[in-house]
C-alpha cells in the first residue's frame, strides 16, 4: 500500500510556484529521504501532506483513503510532524510538553506516554529545566518525541539532523530506523545532510523547483554512485553488444556523450574482454561517483532542462 | 474540544506567566487597600460593593492580553502546529473554536479571581459598604463584565490566527479593548455622514449606547447603574450586553472556526 500518493500537486504563492505539478510515491515501511536545494519546495509538500498548507492544485491521498485522509474515527490523523521547527512551549519542561499534546490527542495516560518518548528519544524525564534552556539537538529530539506522540503511522521530518552533534546524529538516525524496523512507521526525511540520509533512507526523491526531477531506491541509488569504468568505443553499438556477452554480471549504461559506463566488472577485466572480442578502445578511465555529487547533479539537473527549454 | 480544553489548561497552569499575572493582580488589588488601613486615608465607607469596591475597569484588556499569550504563535514557537498536524481536517476547525472558547474561559476565571481577591481587600482596607447589593445583581454584574470582555477576546484570538504576529496583536488588543478601535471607526463614519451632507455626530450619538466600550462604562459604574433601563434607549447596560456582545463573540468565534482555519496554518 501506498502511504503518500500526490498527483498533479502544485502551490502557488501569489507569484512563487513552489510547487509544480508534483507525482510522488511513498509506500508503506519506506524511508523516504525527500532531497532538494533551499527553496526547492520539500517544506512545502511536507506541510501539504501533513495538512498545514492547501494545494492550489492537486491531491494528497494518504493511506489510499482519499476521502478521509487516513484520519482516525476520533478526528486525528495517523501522522506526526517536526516541520521547520521543533513546535514546542519554550516555558515549559520537555515532559510538560509531551503531556500537554498527549492531553490534546485526548490520549489516557498521558504521562506514560511522555516518559516513554522521552525514553526513545534519550532525554531525562526528571529534567526539570525549561527547554527553552535546551541546546538545539535537545529541541530536535524533543521535537521528534512530539511528533511521535499518538502512535503515528507516517513520520514527516523536516530536517531532523540540523543543529545536531554527531553523537545526537548518530542517536537520532539510530531512533529512526528503530521506529521503522520495530513499529513499521514510515518515515519522510528531508534533508540537506546527504550522508546521514543515505544511511538511513530506503528510496529517495529529489526535488528541484518544486518539481521532482528523480525517484530511486536505495540500491539503484549505490548502483549509480559506485565504482564504474567509462569507455569510448570506436563502434558503440557493436562494442556493446560484444561487452555484454564478455561480462554478462555487468551493467551497461549509455552516457549523453556517447560513452559506456561499466558497473559490476573492475578496470582490468573490462580491458581484457575489449582486447580479446578485438574492440578498439579510444578512452577507458576508472571513475568513481560521489553520492552528494549525483544529488547535486539531479537537484541541479531542473534548471539545465529549463535553460535548455528557454534556448 | 474538551481533550483540547484540558492540553491548554494543562500547559497554562505548568507555565509561569499565569502565576505571574495572579501575583500582579493580588498586587494591584491588596497593596491599596493594606495602603488604606494604615494611613487611614480611604474613604469613610462605600455605598455598596459593586459600585466602587471592585476595581474591574481594564479587566477586558488584561482578558485580551492572556488570549495573546495563549493564541499566539512566537510565544508557543510552533506548538500549536504540531498539534495541528495530528489533526484531522474537522478536528482542525475545532481546534480554532477551541482557542476562542480557552480564551474565554481565562477571562471568566480572570473575572472571578479579580472579584474574590477584591473582596478579600475589603476587610484588609478595613472600609465597610453602606449598603451592598443581593446575590444575584452581583452575579449579574459579573456576568456583564464577562460579557463585555468576551467580544475583546475573540476578537484578539481571530487576528492572532489572521496576522500570527505578536506585535500586531497585541497592538490590536490595546486599541481594541480599550475602546479606541471603536471610537475611531465611529467617529469616521461621523466624518464620511458629514460629508455626505449629514450632520457630525449625528451617527455616533445613535450607535454610541451600543458600543461594547460604552456598555463597559456602565459596568464601571454598578449593578445598579448596569441593570437600570433609564436612560435614552430604555434598555438596560445588560440587556444591551446581552444583544450585541453575546452575538459577536458567536459570530467571531464561528468566522475562526469556519473561515480562518481553512487558510494555510504555516
Amino acid at each position: 500500500m501506498n502511504v503518500i500518493e500526490t498527483h498533479g500537486l502544485t502551490k502557488r504563492y501569489r507569484r512563487k510556484l513552489a510547487v509544480d505539478n508534483l507525482d510522488m510515491t511513498v509506500a508503506a515501511g519506506d524511508i523516504y529521504g525527500f532531497v532538494g536545494k533551499n527553496g526547492s519546495g520539500k517544506s512545502t509538500t511536507m506541510k501539504m501532506v501533513c495538512g498545514l498548507a492547501r494545494p492550489t492544485a492537486g491531491e494528497v491521498v494518504l493511506f489510499g483513503d482519499p476521502e478521509r485522509g487516513g484520519a482516525t474515527p476520533q478526528g486525528f490523523s495517523r501522522i506526526g510532524a517536526l516541520i521547520e521547527s521543533p513546535g514546542v512551549l519554550a516555558s515549559l519542561t520537555a515532559r510538560d510538553n509531551l503531556v500537554a499534546k498527549a492531553l490534546a490527542l485526548g490520549l489516557t495516560h498521558a504521562g506514560q506516554v511522555a516518559d516513554d518518548l522521552l525514553a526513545l528519544v534519550g532525554l531525562d524525564s526528571m529534567d526539570h529545566r525549561r527547554v527553552k534552556a535546551y541546546s538545539l539537538g535537545m529541541k530536535q529530539r524533543l521535537g521528534l518525541a512530539l511528533a511521535l506522540v499518538g502512535s503515528p503511522d507516517l513520520l514527516l521530518l523536516d530536517e531532523p539532523f540540523n543543529g545536531l552533534d554527531p553523537e545526537a546524529t548518530r542517536a537520532m538516525r539510530l531512533a529512526l530506523m528503530r521506529l521503522n524496523h520495530e513499529h513499521g512507521v514510515t518515515i519522510m526525511i528531508s534533508s540537506h545532510v546527504l550522508d546521514q540520509l543515505d544511511r538511513v533512507a530506503t528510496c529517495f526523491g529529489v526535488i528541484a523547483d518544486g518539481r521532482l526531477t528523480a525517484e530511486f531506491t536505495d540500491d539503484e541509488l549505490h548502483e549509480r554512485c559506485g565504482s564504474s569504468v567509462r569507455l569510448r568505443l570506436a563502434e558503440p553499438e557493436r562494442g556493446l553488444a560484444l561487452l555484454e556477452q564478455a561480462l554478462p554480471q555487468a551493467t551497461f549504461r549509455a552516457e549523453p556523450d556517447g560513452a559506456l559506463v561499466v558497473t559490476g566488472a573492475p578496470l582490468d577485466e573490462v580491458s581484457a574482454a575489449c582486447f580479446s572480442a578485438g574492440i578498439e578502445v579510444r578512452e577507458l578511465t576508472q571513475q568513481e561517483r560521489d553520492i552528494e555529487e549525483y544529488f547535486v547533479e539531479l537537484m541541479g539537473g531542473a534548471d539545465g532542462e529549463k535553460e535548455g527549454a528557454a534556448r | 474540544m474538551i481533550a483540547l480544553l484540558r492540553s491548554d489548561a494543562y500547559r497554562v497552569l505548568h507555565s509561569r506567566w499565569i502565576w505571574g499575572v495572579v501575583a500582579i493582580v493580588a498586587f494591584l488589588l491588596l497593596a491599596p487597600a493594606l495602603m488604606m488601613r494604615w494611613t487611614n486615608m480611604g474613604p469613610i465607607h462605600y455605598d455598596d460593593l459593586t459600585g466602587s469596591a471592585l476595581p474591574m475597569t481594564g479587566v477586558q484588556m488584561l482578558a485580551a492580553a492572556m488570549a495573546i499569550i495563549v493564541c499566539c504563535d512566537r510565544t508557543d514557537l510552533g506548538f500549536g502546529r504540531s498539534v495541528l498536524s495530528s489533526l484531522g481536517e474537522r478536528a482542525r476547525m475545532v481546534w480554532f473554536a477551541e482557542k476562542c472558547v480557552f480564551s474565554l474561559l481565562l477571562a471568566a476565571v480572570l473575572i472571578v479571581f479579580v472579584f474574590v481577591v477584591g473582596l478579600l481587600a475589603l476587610p484588609v482596607s478595613g472600609v465597610p459598604v453602606a449598603d451592598p447589593e443581593p446575590a444575584w445583581q452581583v452575579a449579574a454584574w459579573l456576568g456583564c463584565t464577562w460579557l463585555c470582555a468576551a467580544p475583546y477576546v475573540v476578537l484578539t484570538v481571530i487576528v492572532a490566527h489572521l496576522t500570527r504576529n505578536e506585535g500586531v496583536t497585541t497592538a490590536f488588543a490595546v486599541i481594541g479593548a480599550g475602546g479606541l478601535l471603536e471610537g475611531g471607526i465611529v467617529v469616521g463614519i461621523d466624518a464620511l455622514c458629514y460629508l455626505a451632507g449629514g450632520h457630525f455626530l449625528d451617527f455616533s450619538s445613535a450607535i454610541a449606547p451600543w458600543l461594547p466600550s460604552q456598555i463597559v462604562g456602565i459596568v464601571g459604574q454598578g449593578a445598579a447603574a448596569l441593570l437600570s433601563a433609564d436612560n435614552a434607549v430604555r434598555l438596560s447596560g445588560a440587556v444591551r450586553a446581552l444583544i450585541v456582545c453575546l452575538p459577536l463573540t458567536v459570530a467571531v468565534t464561528a468566522a475562526d472556526a469556519l473561515l480562518v482555519s481553512r487558510r494555510d496554518v504555516a
